[in-house]
């Protein structure tokens, strides 16, 4: 286990190589010159040329690209993101001080789909072609086609304004994280719940389900004993997945709750052009969701010995 | 005559399908006596694994009728649930034909053991550890103590099925059923398999139904046998006459089927 851990971390550096390599050509691809937009910032667009060739040697924009890809990634190696040219603070620090609450909303996302959607799927798999099943079935359909903001907008209608139970934006204490989650989560429970019903459906098809019962083992010791851990093997995959879908879920959130976290940074580095913020937010998130991905396959390998064994 | 073991009377079984009723078990009646082997012969699809799915109670989809199903002491047709469990794994011990399918992947062999005598005999920790070894031990895993530990996916298909009967006669069963439990492995394996399922039957004394589509397992191991084809018995009796002289043309021509090794080592010598 120890052994297949390590090599997944190894694998993880060429990947996030190539991902700085793309984020740092889009961002060069781009128009508009990180030199000007700084002076355009601080000194109201009088912008002479002398002061912007000065510039410009100064950020190392007049190097070779190899050269500037260099600093970048040296940089990063080391943690050092540059510096916002709109807050003239380093980003990396801009990013860490909103992640806590990015990946609180993220991590009570998830649970909030997780714990509505297992139970959901498990329900109506237990209860195949009955209307239990037809009713969570079509639940989780109505939460998989309803867009995020407007699902925030409308929980923020009912259960802010109307009933007053949870404040409407904002985000420290701890039932300001209520609506944001349970709108995330809802999202992706009707995935779960589908996948977790097709899956248990399988499962319970199985032979070896068929030895449990022949073992005269209880239904529900099948079910959490045998079943379960098989059937959550494919949800778990699937999560791991969603995850760049999550990530993109808190974007939408934290802009529609007013929640101070890394995806409304994202957003509004990328309204006001604010190049080294978006390079390295952007980075850093690849640098996240690669990890959650590295985190979900231990936790498949844990949940399935053909894969810990390397077969 | 003395009570048999497992008595069943006129049982039918119907699946419900989207293109209407098929009935897999029409009318099937017999009875196993306690210490006998009895084999169950005819070509795939001819009823004997849902017929005896049936008397397990595992077939929750179809449509189970009889006049009469007794097993164990109890009538096994209007058994409740609980009853039903009491019965499958403690009572009938079963053996399925597929053994890289039949034990949970995710699970360690160990647990899979253990949990018959947790289940059944209420016992835990040390003492259903010392009996899943016992038991491996018994039906020639080797380094049994050591194994407990590993997956399934660990085992060859011989050494799952060693594992599976091993589960089934955990609790030491009055009745084993084992359906095609070669069918699925190499020859050699077959016989060694074969072996330990005779061994562990004297051992225990306990009634084995043996399900075979292959004639030349049947020989060497069954005391009786019965003759399906489409759902019916077509032909019942002891092997030897059975063999000897078949009555009906079904039964002749799956005889006629059979390379007959028997004979030809007779022949060469
Ligand atoms: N779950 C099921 N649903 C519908 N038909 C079934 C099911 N299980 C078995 N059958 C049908 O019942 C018949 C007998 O099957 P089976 O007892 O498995 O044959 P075998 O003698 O090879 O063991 C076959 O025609 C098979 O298609
Ligand atoms: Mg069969």
């Amino acid at each position: 286990m120890q052994l297949y851990v390590m090599g997944r971390i190894v694998q993880l550096i060429p990947v996030l190589l190539l991902v700085s390599l793309i984020v740092f050509l889009i961002m060069h691809a781009l128009p508009g010159d990180p030199a000007t937009l700084m002076l355009a910032g601080a000194e109201g667009g009088m912008t002479s040329p002398e002061r912007l060739a000065e510039l410009r040697e100064q950020m190392g924009l007049n190097d070779p690209l190899v050269v500037q890809y260099w600093h970048f990634v040296s940089g990063a190696a080391t943690g050092d993101l540059g510096n916002s040219i709109r807050f003239r603070e380093p980003v990396l620090q801009m990013i860490l001080s909103r992640l806590d609450s990015t990946v609180e909303l993220a991590l009570f996302g998830l649970l909030c789909s997780l714990v509505i959607g297992v139970p959901l799927g498990l329900l109506a798999a237990a209860r195949q072609g009955g209307w239990i099943d037809a009713v969570c079935m079509s639940l989780s359909y109505l939460g998989a086609s309803i867009p995020v903001y407007w699902l925030g907008l409308m929980m923020i209608f009912v259960f802010a304004f109307n009933l007053g139970w949870f404040p409407a934006s904002g985000g420290t204490s701890w039932n300001s994280l209520v609506l944001p989650s349970l709108s995330l989560g809802l999202i992706n429970a009707g995935l779960v719940a589908r996948l977790m019903r097709s899956s248990m459906i399988e499962v319970n098809g199985e032979d070896y389900m068929r030895t449990g019962r022949a073992k005269g083992l209880s239904p529900g010791l099948l079910l959490r004993r045998h079943g379960l851990k098989n059937a959550l093997i494919p949800v778990v995959t699937i999560l791991g997945l969603q995850f760049g879908n999550m990530l993109a879920g808190t974007v939408v959130t934290e802009t529609v709750f007013s929640r101070p976290g890394v995806g409304r940074l994202v957003v509004s580095a990328i309204l006001s052009k604010d190049y080294p913020l978006v390079q390295g937010a952007v980075l850093f998130l690849a640098t996240v969701y690669v990890t959650v991905n590295l985190i979900v396959d231990i936790i498949y390998a844990w949940l399935d010995p053909r894969i810990r064994y390397g077969r | 005559m003395t009570a048999a073991l497992l008595s069943i009377r006129n049982l039918t079984v119907r699946f419900h399908g989207e293109r209407g009723e098929t009935v897999a078990v029409d009318g099937v009646s017999f009875d196993l006596n306690a210490g006998e082997t009895l084999a169950i012969v005819g070509e795939s699809g001819s009823g004997k694994s849902v017929t005896m799915l049936a008397v397990m109670g595992l077939l929750a989809k179809a449509g189970v009728t009889a006049d009469n199903i007794f097993g164990c002491g109890r009538n096994l047709l209007n058994a409740g649930d609980v009853e039903m469990r009491a019965i499958r794994g403690r009572q009938i011990g079963m053996i399925f034909q597929d053994p890289m399918t039949s034990l949970n992947p995710v699970l360690t062999i160990g647990r899979q053991l253990t949990e018959m005598f947790e289940i059944h005999l209420g016992l835990s920790g040390a003492a259903s550890r010392k009996g899943a070894i016992d038991l491996l031990n018994l039906v020639g895993v080797p380094s049994a103590g050591t194994r407990l530990k590993d997956y399934p996916h660990q085992f060859s298909g011989g050494m799952r099925q060693r594992v599976m009967i091993a589960m089934a006669v955990a609790c030491k069963p009055q009745i084993l059923i084992a359906d095609e439990p070669t069918t699925a492995l190499d020859v050699t394996i077959q016989a060694q398999i074969l072996e330990i399922l005779s061994g562990l039957q004297s051992e225990f004394g306990m009634a084995m139904i043996m399900i075979s589509h292959d004639l030349g397992v049947v020989a060497g191991i069954a005391d009786r046998m019965l003759v399906m084809h489409s759902g019916r018995i077509v032909e019942q009796g002891l092997v030897d006459d059975v063999f000897a002289n078949p009555q009906m043309p079904y039964t002749r021509s799956l005889l006629a089927a059979v390379p007959r090794f028997d004979l030809e080592t007779e022949m060469t010598p």
